[in-house]
């Protein structure tokens, strides 16, 4: 048995990784594969909107703060100093781990409502800062021409070549969520999102990791800020504006809370619905909120649990055995 | 020396004294017990012992150490673990992980070494897994240790609030009505558990509980509690005769 | 200068004012927070001046556009609110934030992103009182605040659903063991709330002109307002409002206008870290 599920999933996993790879190649031109590169930034985002409310349950809805701590301090950086990726990305990290640490230390004291509106009323400080600091940040016009990355000599000049370096740091980041919340981490997330008293006198140091998912959940946006600075070249307080954090918990609202694939499946709806309802023009965004919210009242747990049951319904074997965690598998 | 010892503490909210002036010694190895009509005080004082109040006066000190200032995670990491009067576990995560969360205190793990130091991640993991496992076998809930804690029964959910505060390691075992809810042959079970549990971990009992019949089964040492203040204490047979303890639960006069 | 300042916050303060009642009404009858309610106050503008568009005099349309707002409010609580069962507090959050999304953009396909003229409501010769100036607006918004705010206050003390609202409000299994209709009460909530908002959305029009974009940040003031106030309390909203509109004018004028924003929002951080149960409201220690 043992043998059987883990040669399951391994086949499982190498049939993702593959048409993943392969994705790019059938699909008819550029434009797509922009939108794909914006899916892959999606599910950082997402995954870090997970990490902090779907396990840990502190519902944040500041996250684009934390997206756009990424990209300007690459834009900055790369502006001031003409530092590149590899400098830059570090630099966000630690620029992200402070501003998490920033926004923590108020919401440990908070929960529910209060705790939202504290994310929101961060969120727009911050951009309202990046806004009106036309000094530092030029303001509304933005930070133009941030170069692309190059790796070892080699620079991303094609949507295909992001598409891969996107996708793979998306799914590293994807696997350390996995790692994490197997982890005793993960069991102290969960512990503190069910009943953060309780947690505490079961011996979890709750501000500790409190602190911990808001700074793990920064530095996933933040990535995906640098990421995001990098590929498009030019950065606005328009792209992290409250509507932005919105979208971000959309996305894990709608693939799951809680879930390990939800963020894809998320990132990939909140990305790919609005360019595919492009032909209805001015009514598209309205629709787009239609499905969305018909989502959230009919499957309130995401659509990740939704397909699960379905899978499970129609005794899909690949379903099963990735609903249950794969360590079990062994009995 | 007493392993738990409470000095004249006492705790009001607001100006209404919740408790005062108490003091209760608990020797190691003891099952004791701690009652009292409805608000007499008795969570307040289990709060008070883990930390989730501040004291307004007193003094607690547990294997020799004083607790002020203790945080209660690190009261937990001490050695003291306590169940709740209306069950309070978690609710969407499997029997499993509620057992291996209680073994937080006991595992270092931390975000760095979860993906540098795998392998003895992986070790630890595996093996509170194992001892999770032995804990809910022993309990007789193996069986349920994929089931989400929310959705097992009533029972099972009591059971899995002990198993959880088995994992913390403890010294002292602090049980918040314990028996609320069960019926006579589970009564009997839950007696039957709490002193094998008392041997098989080493552990010294204290518990707050209504039922009369159980408490006076299987107490060492009973304390009662009224308004806040200690009315009387000694063996079950010495409460069951005091008068104000007779008095407390009954009201004057009422009985011959 | 100072008292200026202090009069110029008033005007903005008494939307701030109407805003924070619409939303704790909600926050305290349902525990959920309406990130809608901004787009409420910008649908209810368009409403007026579409009416006002096709003709009616000003008075029929300010009269009728609250009706519709509160139509709109009730359609909404009964389609979509009721429909999650005010269960998951993310879930009902995030519905609110979806509703405030297809307004938003239903807005943008009807009526278009362009700023609307609205006609004064009031005489734009200010008043001068010693060395100060003030603008008609600014007495006619505050009175028009405290008027309503009074009626509703006298309408949840002295009325029978009032109070059933209330009860309801205050503990909803007990209420309903005590015959009265929660579910209704809920949807009756929602109409009012609506309407306050349609309200402030008419006051703010003749200054900020009529936009999509007219309320994006004033509904997430209104809950600064709220919970300044301590969250819940009719009076308390009231007087919250107040206050946040003359901080940020104080504050605008002393630091820098462009941070005027800025400044509502640490207020509210502040306010959240100091004293969450407002300014007025006492420090409780945490029961298990």
């Amino acid at each position: 048995m043992n043998t059987n599920v883990k040669s399951g999933s391994l086949v499982k996993w190498a049939v993702t990784a593959l048409a993943v790879i392969l994705l790019p190649l059938v699909l008819p031109n550029s434009y797509f594969i922009r939108v794909l590169d914006l899916v892959g930034i999606y599910i950082l985002l997402s995954t870090g909107s997970n990490i902090l409310t779907g396990f840990a349950g502190q519902l944040s809805m500041g996250q684009a703060a934390f997206y756009g701590v990424g990209a300007y301090t690459t834009g900055l950086i790369g502006m001031y100093l003409g530092w590149g990726f590899w400098q830059t990305l570090p630099c966000a990290i630690g620029v992200a781990c402070i501003f998490g640490l920033v926004l923590a230390i108020p919401a440990l004291r908070l929960k529910g409502g209060y705790l939202t509106l504290l994310t929101i009323g961060f969120g727009e400080i911050f951009r309202l800062v990046m806004n009106n600091w036309v000094s530092f940040t030029r303001g509304p016009s933005g930070i133009t021409g941030i170069r692309t990355v190059s790796i070892f000599g080699f620079e991303l000049a094609t949507k295909t070549q992001w598409y891969y370096f996107i996708f793979a740091i998306a799914a590293l980041g994807l696997l350390y969520q996995r790692i994490l919340m197997q982890s005793r981490v993960g069991r102290a997330f969960i512990a503190i999102r069910e009943d953060d008293q309780v947690a505490e006198l079961t011996g979890i140091d709750i501000t500790r990791y409190k602190i911990m998912a808001f700074i793990t959940s920064a530095v996933y946006s933040a990535v995906a800020g640098v990421l995001y600075a990098h590929l498009t070249g030019y950065i606005s307080p328009d792209s992290f504006t409250a509507n932005e954090s919105n979208f971000i918990l959309w996305a894990a609202i709608i693939g799951g809370l809680g879930t390990y694939l939800g963020p894809v499946v998320g990132g990939f709806v909140m990305v790919v619905f609005p360019e595919a309802l492009r032909a209805l023009g001015s009514l598209r965004l309205v629709i787009f909120g239609v499905i969305l919210m018909l989502v959230i009242i009919y499957y309130p747990k995401g659509m990740v649990p939704f397909f699960q049951q379905l899978g499970n319904r129609m005794g899909d074997r690949f379903h099963k055995g990735a609903r249950k965690p794969r360590k079990e598998g062994g009995e | 020396m007493a392993l738990l010892t409470l000095d004249h503490i006492s705790k009001t909210f607001g100006g209404l004294n919740a408790v005062s002036d108490f003091s209760m010694e608990i020797e190691q190895g003891q099952i004791c017990a701690l009652i009292g009509p409805n608000g007499a005080g008795k969570t307040t004082v289990f709060n008070m012992i883990t930390g989730v109040y501040q004291l307004s006066g007193g003094s607690i000190s547990f294997d020799g150490q004083n607790l002020k200032g203790v945080a209660p995670h690190d009261i937990v990491k001490l050695g003291i673990a306590r169940t709740y009067q209306n069950i309070r576990l978690f609710k969407k995560a499997t029997a499993l992980e509620n057992v291996m969360t209680g073994f937080h205190c006991r595992t270092k793990a931390n975000m760095f070494s979860i993906v540098f130091r795998r392998k003895k991640t992986l070790e630890e993991d595996a093996r509170i897994r194992a001892e999770s496992e032995r804990i809910l076998d022993y309990l007789g809930m193996l069986d349920k240790k994929n089931e989400m804690a929310g959705s097992l029964p009533y029972g099972h959910q009591r059971l899995l609030e002990i198993a959880r505060a088995l994992a913390t390691q403890p010294k002292l075992l602090l049980l918040d009505e314990p028996a609320a809810g069960m019926n006579s042959d589970e009564k009997k079970e839950l007696i039957a558990i709490i002193q094998k549990i008392r041997k098989d971990f080493d552990l010294t009992v204290l518990l707050v509980e209504h039922d009369m019949e159980l408490v006076m089964n299987i107490s060492e040492f009973i304390t009662v509690l009224n308004y806040g203040a200690k009315i009387a204490q000694g063996s079950p047979g010495e409460v069951q005769k005091n008068q104000l303890v007779i008095e407390a639960y009954l009201g004057k006069g009422e009985r011959k | 200068m100072f008292i200026q300042q202090l009069l110029n916050g008033l005007t903005m303060g008494s939307i701030y004012a109407l805003l924070a009642v619409g939303v704790s009404m909600i926050y305290k009858a349902m525990g959920m927070m309406n990130f809608a309610h901004g787009d409420t106050i910008m649908l209810s503008a368009f409403f007026c001046l579409t009416i006002y568009s096709a003709g009616l005099p000003l008075w029929a349309a300010i009269l009728i556009a609250p009706f519709i707002s509160a139509a709109l409010g009730l359609c909404l609580e009964r389609f979509v609110y009721r429909k999650l069962e005010y269960g998951s507090f993310s879930n009902l959050l995030i519905a609110t934030v979806g509703v405030s999304f297809i307004m938003k953009n239903s807005a943008v396909g009807i009526w278009g992103a362009q700023k609307h003229n609205f006609p004064p409501l009031f005489s734009m010769k200010p008043i001068h009182i010693g060395s100060f100036t003030i603008l008609p607006q600014c007495i006619g918004m505050l009175a028009i605040a405290a008027f309503f705010v009074g009626v509703l206050q006298l309408f949840f003390y002295k009325t029978k659903i009032g109070k059933c609202m209330r009860a309801a409000a205050s503990n909803a299994e007990g209420a309903t063991m005590m015959g009265i209709n929660v579910s209704f009460t809920r949807f009756l909530t929602f109409g009012i709330s609506a309407a306050f908002a349609a309200v402030a959305g008419i006051l703010m029009s003749p200054i900020f002109y009529v936009s999509t974009t007219m309320a994006t940040n004033v509904a997430t003031k209104g809950f600064a307002a709220a919970i300044l106030g301590g969250f819940g309390s009719i009076t308390g909203g009231f007087v919250g409002g107040l206050i946040l509109g003359i901080i940020e004018a104080i504050g605008g004028a002393y630091i820098a206008t462009a941070y005027k924003d800025v400044i509502s929002f640490v207020v509210l951080i502040l306010v959240l870290y100091f004293c969450p149960n407002g300014l007025f409201g006492k420090k409780t220690e945490q029961k298990m």
